[in-house]
């Protein structure tokens, strides 16, 4: 049912706009090279209409224009996550995920933002008390520390790997000789933050491995 | 690192969910008893996370570059539209009226002409002998289309260039030459009496491709477009240089003038100069494709 929904929904967005992508296509070039992620997240911003329903939604809802931009941004990369991460279970169009996470995201913004009754039809996730909020900031405050010491290529390597990137792959996107070097480089890179992590106390005692921490 | 379960294998499935519901549960009770597996976990989720900041970073950095670009310039609403249209249409006419009226004002006048030795002129607009194989079928008498071919006909005259005379002057001159005459005449815009002095010049005379190409500019002068396409078609089949070659681009303008842009022999000849970037009428061709339709 959820199926011939979105092939309907899809149907009618193409005769609108006949340059419009299938969410078949915009999946796969999230899941795709850096290029076509590139060209992707392009087209979402330019011409697919969700930035500008984002942006409207966020006005209507008592933020503004800017505030609407913001959202649709992070909007966007909690998405490509999901995307990435196989968490999209296909159940409604891709147009419809993403303004539902949009619209919880802005919800969830504004209740930082300003406490007031919460309408029925969002959910009320538990991870934006308060205390997750703080431990939510230590964890970036870790992670930002973390990247000042990996060093530019480092962070570019994890980023790809975490990526999915081929060995080929990251070796034309770091200009290494070949993907065995990539494969190489990949391991150091790992093994580096393995060694910068268990090597700052503060840091493991965050993350709770303090029991182990000197085995 | 020794691994000292099969959950090490399976703690990135862990982390995104991947695992089936069976082994996500059972990974889950190993993790209180396992304290390198749940250490191993905690290293990953950080690794994760430092991976996403940087994808996330790229993506803000990405939209960024994107907010900055210049709005794109909104398409012209309906009203507007059909208010384009009509000044368009209005523009058209107005460049058919002009582009008619020029052609009934005096020309330029051509560089004085030496006379050269008389010859046979050929009595064709298109002599007989000239090469016969691709020339363009004869379109004089079909009513021009009204808005197309009015389009096309200013674009071939737009883009028309009087040849320079001096090179259609033979060696010799003399009261009885058949070129002199036609040059004379060509300057008194007399162009049916240009066609008329070169009728003579046989296929066997020296002057012979220099009396077609001549003939072949009068007939387009004189809106003979036909017969001047199938005069250039034989200048250019007859691969004498330097005539061939000037007839490539003149042709063209002929058939697009006669109505015979939609035709094969129209699209061969200009794919042919097309695909000669040092072809003298290149960009003409270029030119002309540019505004044919896709």
């Amino acid at each position: 049912m959820g199926t011939s929904r979105s092939v309907a929904e899809q149907t009618h967005r193409t005769l609108k706009n006949p340059g419009a992508r299938t969410d078949e296509q915009i999946i796969q070039a999230l899941l795709g090279s850096i290029p076509q992620r590139e060209e992707v997240f392009a087209y979402l911003y330019r011409s697919s209409g969700w930035r500008e329903w984002v942006v409207q939604h966020v006005c209507l809802e008592g933020g503004d224009e800017p505030a609407g931009a913001d959202v649709f941004q992070e909007t966007l990369i909690l998405f490509d996550r999901n995307i990435r991460e196989g968490r999209f279970r296909e159940d409604s169009s891709l147009q419809t995920y993403f303004l539902g996470i949009a619209k919880q995201y802005w919800f969830n913004r504004r209740r930082s933002i300003r406490p007031q009754s919460l309408p029925l039809e969002y959910e009320r996730p538990d991870h934006h008390h308060p205390e997750h909020i703080t431990l939510q900031n230590e964890r970036q405050h870790m992670i930002n520390q973390i990247l000042q010491a990996m060093g530019e290529h480092c962070k570019k390597v994890l980023e790809l790997y975490k990526l999915s990137m081929t060995n080929e792959e990251i070796a034309r996107e770091l200009g290494l000789s070949s993907p065995e070097m990539a494969k190489k480089y990949t391991y150091r890179c790992r093994e580096k933050f393995r060694a910068f992590v268990l090597g700052r106390k503060d840091i493991v005692e965050h993350l709770d491995i303090r029991s182990y921490y000197g085995k | 690192m020794e691994n000292k379960s099969p959950f090490y294998d399976q703690i990135e499935a862990f982390l995104t969910g991947r695992l089936t519901p069976a082994e996500q549960d059972a990974m889950r009770k190993a993790l209180p008893d396992d304290p390198e597996l749940a250490r191993e976990v905690e290293l990953r989720r950080l690794e994760f996370d430092v991976s996403e900041s940087l994808i996330a970073e790229n993506i803000r950095q990405q939209m960024q570059r994107l907010r900055s670009e210049p709005p794109p310039e909104k398409p012209p609403e309906k009203k507007n539209l059909v208010a384009l249209i009509l000044i368009a249409a209005v523009l058209l006419i107005t460049a058919i009226g002009v582009y008619r009226r020029q052609q009934r004002a005096p020309e330029p006048p051509p560089a004085p002409a030496p006379a050269t030795s008389p010859t046979n002129p050929a009595t064709d607009p298109v002599p007989a002998a000239a090469p016969q194989a691709t020339h363009p079928p004869a379109r004089d008498n079909k009513p021009a289309p009204a808005g197309q071919q009015n389009r096309y006909l200013a674009l071939a005259a737009e883009l028309y260039q009087n040849p320079v005379f001096e090179t259609l002057r033979g060696p010799a001159s003399g009261a009885a030459d058949p070129l002199e005459t036609a040059l004379a005449a060509w300057q008194k815009q007399d162009y049916a009496a240009v066609v008329t002095a070169l009728q003579p010049v046989a296929a066997t005379d020296p002057q012979y491709w220099r009396a077609m190409t001549f003939t072949a500019h009068a007939q387009f002068k004189l809106k003979r477009f036909g017969q001047a396409a199938r005069g250039f078609a034989a200048i250019a089949d007859g691969k004498i240089q330097p005539w061939a070659e000037d007839a490539d681009g003149y042709v063209l303008l002929a058939m697009l003038a006669d109505g015979q842009s939609d035709t094969a022999a129209f699209r061969a000849r200009l794919e042919k100069v097309l695909a000669d970037p040092g072809h003298p009428w290149f960009d003409l061709a270029g030119k002309i494709q540019s505004r044919l339709p896709k």
